[in-house]
């Protein structure tokens, strides 16, 4: 017999991670949002995406637009959905009820970027909203081998740049 | 007639409108975003524009949430 599986966590490079917090920082004070894609939990592109919501500062909503094209990138490259990221400009990083009550992709990690510290608090969640289960997984910084850092980078989408 | 859903092929009756699909496919219509053939339905016209043979659809549920 074997126990419960233990939830993936995310493994991302430096690189990428640091994409990811750049992006949330220069959303900031609004929140900021993307998608992580890749395999096996293993991120492979960062997406920065628009967020759309009316009341920025307290929700974010990524542009449907981009979402589909992120999507069809995705399938096209054979790649998954690894994870999706937004940030807290001023709150601490764990899931409020409205990330819980939007939380339709149980496939993937949601990452919250916390900007209410001095530094940048990462943390990393799979999220059952039928369960209302909040269950934090780890976020695995990688190191870069030359393979891997030639096949990684990031993609800023402009709004309504395509 | 033959849809594709997201890439997997589908059959649906003639004239199927996209909220019948989505009641199909039982998804809530007010969580989803929805592509036909590569342009946006606006979600008030769910009930009202009518698949055809050979259209592509893509429907994905929103992604969203915050701080508060």
């Amino acid at each position: 017999m074997t126990g419960p599986q233990r939830p993936e966590g995310l493994r991302i490079s430096q690189t990428l991670l640091d994409t990811v917090i750049e992006h949330c920082r220069r959303g900031y004070p609004d929140e900021a949002c993307g998608i992580v894609t890749g395999f096996s939990g293993k991120a492979r592109r960062v997406y920065c995406l628009t967020n759309v919501a009316p009341d920025k500062s307290r929700r974010y909503l990524i542009d449907a637009r981009e979402q589909f094209r992120v999507f069809r990138e995705m399938r096209e490259a054979g790649e998954e959905l690894v994870a999706i990221f937004h940030s807290h400009p001023a709150t601490a990083a764990y899931p409020s009820q409205t990330d819980v009550d939007l939380a339709f992709y149980p496939q993937a990690a949601y990452v919250i970027v916390s900007l209410a510290g001095s530094r940048p608090d990462v943390r990393a969640y799979r999220i059952d909203r039928e369960r209302r289960s909040v269950v934090p997984v780890a976020v695995i910084v990688e190191s870069e081998s030359p393979d891997v850092r030639k096949d990684e980078h990031s993609r800023r989408t402009e709004p309504g740049g395509y | 007639m033959d849809i594709s859903v997201n890439g997997s092929q589908r059959a649906v009756a003639a004239g199927q409108t996209v909220a019948g699909l989505l009641a199909e496919l039982e998804m809530n219509p007010d969580v989803v975003n929805v592509q036909l053939n590569g342009e946006i339905v606006p979600r008030s016209r769910f009930g009202e524009v009518s698949l055809k043979d050979g259209d592509q659809v893509e429907i994905l549920m929103f992604m969203g949430g915050g701080a508060r």
